[in-house]
């Protein structure tokens, strides 16, 4: 029984039919259509005479003087085999470059990639180290109050660090009188840092002696370095680096001494005290009734 | 020396699809031997020569092209496989090669392919095929010549599909391996070709 087998079905097996690849079964079946439509046995009498035509036209193309293309071709052959192999290194890379279709992009790309990591490279090495006098590093200041680079004001939202420095040096200096300003900044940990002496000045020294204005000025600044606080505070309780200016002041209130007193009360230097410059003013320590104004010489350090 | 290369070599292949003389050659041009490179490029060179003309038209290019197959036939011998017959994997290094020419040609601005005017008054007349009636199917040697321009004409993926078919008689599946795709594209490259030389062929007669 052979299957029908109408011209759609007929045409998409015309081609395979021609060549020979169709299975038996297929085969028969449109050897069978073949039979009655003229329609597709014109088709793959066409198909044929195209094959025909191509193979006697190749024939005609290659039977003239192939022999002696093809004797050259032997010889030519082998002596560039025996060359190759005597230059197999040279061989081996002219083979790897063969296909110069895939050679130049590779090579295109593989040279594109290399800038584009030497040119990464440079602009991170270049920006890694941020200038703090860049743009983007005063960009960043300003865009981050609070932090020691830009510290804030104290205002009155703000929980302040304690005021009072220990031991601020004072007590090494020789003399009555010492005044020094310090403008520091409290940094977020507590510390001390960007300190300037703003104001020094001692009436037992010479304006001129500055070796020994340094001196004192040195113990002073070591004392406030070794200085810790508890950071400052913002409204929302994270600790911010804050401008500091303590006016560092040892005054010595000499009262009326009699001679009798005088020969038994001999001046005691207290330790310094220190207190930022909103700490009251210095009149208060001449009130009567306060610790200067004893008969004893009192020491005492107001800012 | 030679020997050991051979044997190491001789070793590595897999012949599937290869016959035993033809595996025992190829293993001896491995090794370096001359006569069997001899051997091998006498069997193969009127096949290489008779594709690469068909393909590109000019006997010289065929020629040159020719030689640069059998040197990347020897080149890269020793990774062949055998999973094909030798004859499909030469013909695959031959598609390979003429399509980097005339890449390199379309580089160049190059088109002047030979005519097969210039062909048939070169080389004579037209022989007679021997399946087909001349009288039946070749209605003058102009006919085959029109149809032998048109398909000149084709992209090169539908030229080189039919003449591996038409001219070398290659199936299907050498076909795929040959050209490196699917059996599935060299028929729709084959229909496609056809019905191109077919529409050239119904202009003849009309």
């Amino acid at each position: 029984m052979i299957p029908y087998l109408g011209c759609d079905a007929a045409r998409e097996l015309l081609h395979e039919f021609v060549d020979g690849e169709l299975p038996t079964a297929e085969q028969v079946a449109l050897e069978s259509h073949l039979r009655w439509c003229r329609v597709c046995a014109a088709r793959v009498e066409d198909m044929q005479i195209i094959g025909a035509s191509l193979r006697v036209t190749s024939c005609a193309i290659r039977a003239a003087d192939s022999d002696e293309c093809l004797e050259s071709l032997q010889s030519d052959v082998l002596t560039r085999i025996s060359t190759e192999r005597e230059q197999s290194f040279t061989v081996q890379l002219r083979d790897m470059c063969t296909d110069l279709h895939f050679f130049w992009p590779a090579v295109g790309a593989t040279i594109a990639v290399a800038a584009c990591l030497c040119a990464a490279v440079a602009v991170f090495s270049v920006t890694g180290d941020e200038r703090p006098d860049s743009l983007a590093g005063m960009i960043e200041m300003l865009a981050n109050p609070g932090s020691d680079e830009n510290p804030m004001r104290l205002d009155g939202g703000m929980v302040a660090p304690p005021r009072a420095l220990n031991g601020a040096g004072l007590d090494s200096i020789p003399g009555d009188e010492a005044v020094f300003a310090l403008a520091a900044v409290v940094t977020r940990e507590g510390r001390v840092a960007n300190y300037e002496v703003l104001l020094s000045e001692r009436a037992s020294v010479r304006r001129h002696d500055t070796a020994v204005e340094d001196d004192d000025v040195s113990s002073v600044v070591n004392a406030v370095k070794q200085s810790r606080f508890s950071p400052a505070q913002a409204v929302d309780g994270v600790p911010v680096a804050v401008n500091m200016v303590w006016l560092l002041a040892r005054t010595t209130v000499k009262a009326p001494v009699k001679a009798s007193a005088r020969a038994l009360v001999e001046p005691t230097p207290l330790p310094a005290r220190l207190a930022p410059l909103v700490a009251p003013p210095p009149d208060e320590a001449n009130k009567p009734g306060s610790p200067s104004t004893s008969a004893a010489t009192i020491p005492s350090t107001t800012a | 020396m030679q020997s050991q290369i051979f044997m190491k070599n001789a070793g590595a292949i897999s012949w599937s699809d290869v016959d035993s003389g033809e595996a025992a050659l190829i293993s001896r041009c491995v090794a370096g031997d001359d006569l069997a490179c001899s051997e091998l490029v006498a069997t193969h060179q009127r096949t290489v020569f008779n594709l690469a003309l068909h393909l590109l038209g000019d006997r010289d290019e065929a020629l040159d092209v020719s030689q640069e197959v059998f040197l990347r036939v020897f080149r890269t011998l020793s990774h062949f496989r055998g999973q094909s017959a030798l004859r499909t994997w030469i013909y695959r290094i031959v598609v390979n090669q003429v399509r980097n020419r005339q890449r390199w040609w379309r580089r160049r601005r190059r088109a002047d392919l030979v005519s097969l005017d210039d062909h048939i008054e070169r080389c004579g007349d037209l022989e007679a095929t021997r399946e087909v009636p001349p009288d039946r199917l070749l209605a003058s040697k102009e006919t085959a010549a029109h149809i032998w321009q048109a398909m000149e004409r084709l992209p090169f993926d539908q030229r080189t599909a039919l003449v591996l078919r038409e001219i070398d008689g290659l199936r299907y599946e050498e076909m795929a391996f040959t050209l490196n795709v699917a059996v599935g594209t060299v028929k729709s490259r084959l229909t496609r070709a056809r019905q191109a030389l077919r529409e050239e062929l119904l202009g003849i007669r009309s």
